[in-house]
């Protein structure tokens, strides 16, 4: 099980940022730690997360370390009321920039115990209760202020960002595409094939795939001359999205609302609103569930509706597309 | 003929902004909420996908608005397009009649090779018996 530095690890939870003391955060486990780890230095918290694969529900997030007892650390906000109610969350270990992955879901009927206070310092441990599925996705923007409206279409994650070698078309209808490394489809995906040579009829172009493998999967092209090479990118998935954002910190200066919004775009320049939440208070957070087809590029945009000066907003947002069911 | 806007749409203002969002560049968008309605689409949008995607519908007895056309090209230009992946649309053209002639394709992939992207190209790309100064028709 490899363990993460503090730079890669973020938990919010209702717009708490669990971990905003990151020097005090030594490693976290994910996705299936089966043993809470120790730390050594008596300045860090290990939260080992437990069964956070795909979208099933996981048992607790717990954690066990040294906690900062200042203004905006994990100890205080956790004694604020998180046990209250219900709370969406978003969790990484592998990063917390735009473009690495996080898992979103609820959590609720948290745990806390303090086990010794030496100065700021305190010795504690607890669980943060997940209920429902978890979701996992990409984050669009990290954790961070915003003073003015802005937008992340122009630097959008891109689904199809990697292409994969194609090594052959069967003669078959339909025609099997067998790829040099694994496709990472799902059934329903579309793809679009490009510089492949030598099939009859030409298969470039959008395609809807069914798996068969990890490194096969069908069009239905009746293909009656073999091809080979060229690449194959993902360019939509079918089964709609969860969209995630949280916000920490907030400053309307007179205005009435910042309103985070998550696009998508099938090419990277003409974008449709996937849903957007209005945030008057900080810390709060929201999801919300998009049906059908998500195109290959997504992103995010942050307005400040009304009028006044001097806002700022504390935002983290993501999109978790939904699996094949 | 108009389109009714469904979900909120963010299009680029003019050509030059969607040609930067092409390239990955900062550009400038307008935005449409739900409830506009829409006589004619600027040619780089994909109306059709716009449709297929549930974000514009053609109120009842009314005729969608004027969807654009890809301008005039010549095989040889199709051929190039398909085969370095090239979005035609994003693609500025000098032809007498707006079309799309080889030098277009040329400058447009020397643009983003010059931004760091797109395919790596070189002249052998293109016919040396093609006159690339004249316009070709199909």
């Amino acid at each position: 099980m490899p363990y993460y530095q503090n730079d890669d690890i973020f938990i919010l939870v209702g717009g708490f940022n669990l971990i905003g003391d990151g020097d005090r955060i030594d490693a976290l486990q994910m996705p299936d730690a089966t043993a809470e780890v120790e730390d050594t230095t008596g300045l860090g918290t290990q939260v080992p997360i437990h069964k956070a694969t795909g979208h099933k529900a996981y048992e607790d997030i717990t954690f066990d370390g040294w906690l900062d007892d200042s203004s905006d650390s994990i100890n205080t906000q956790l004694e604020a009321g998180l046990s209250t109610a219900s709370r969406i969350f978003m969790a990484g270990d592998a990063g917390k920039a735009a473009g690495d992955p996080f898992h979103g879901g609820t959590i609720k009927d948290f745990q806390y115990k303090r086990i010794a206070r030496p100065k700021l310092l305190q010795r504690a441990g607890g669980a943060l209760r997940v209920t429902g599925p978890v979701h996992q996705g990409v984050l669009l923007k990290a954790l961070g202020a915003v003073t003015a409206d802005g937008d992340t279409q122009s630097a959008s994650e891109d689904l199809g960002a990697t292409a994969v070698t194609i090594t052959s078309s069967s003669v078959a209808n339909p025609s099997v595409i067998t790829t040099a490394s694994p496709h990472g489809l799902e059934t329903g995906d579309d793809v679009l094939i490009a510089g492949h040579t030598g099939s009859t009829p030409d298969i470039n172009g959008e395609h809807e795939v069914t798996v068969l493998t990890p490194t096969t999967f069908s069009i239905a092209t009746n293909v009656t001359v073999g091809g080979t090479g060229g690449t194959m990118r993902r360019i939509r998935t079918p089964n709609g999205a969860w969209i995630y954002s949280e916000i920490s910190a907030l400053t309307l200066g007179g205005y009435d609302d910042v309103e985070v919004e998550h696009w998508d775009s099938d090419d990277d320049a003409i974008w449709v609103s996937m849903g957007s939440k209005q945030y008057t208070t900080a810390p709060d957070a929201d999801r919300q569930s998009v049906a059908g087809d998500v195109e290959r590029y997504t992103a995010v945009s942050w307005t400040f509706n009304g009028a006044g000066s001097g806002p700022s907003a504390t935002i983290i947002a993501g999109v978790a597309r939904n699996p094949a069911s | 003929m108009s389109d009714r806007v469904l979900r909120r749409i963010a299009i680029p203002e003019s050509r030059a902004e969607f040609e930067k969002a092409q390239r990955g560049e900062r550009f400038s968008t307008t935005i449409l909420d739900p409830g506009a309605e829409v006589q004619e689409w600027p040619p780089y949008v994909n109306v059709e996908s716009l449709r297929a995607r549930g974000a514009i519908e053609t109120p009842e007895g009314q005729e969608p608005a004027e969807a654009p056309s890809l301008p005039d090209m010549s095989d040889r230009v199709r051929e190039l397009i398909d085969e370095h992946e090239l979005d035609p649309w994003a693609i500025t053209p000098t032809g007498a009649r707006g079309d799309i002639l080889v030098r277009d394709v040329e400058a447009h992939l020397e643009a983003l090779e010059a931004a760091g992207e797109g395919d790596d190209f070189d002249d052998e790309d293109f016919d040396d018996d093609l006159d690339i100064d004249e316009e070709v028709d199909d």
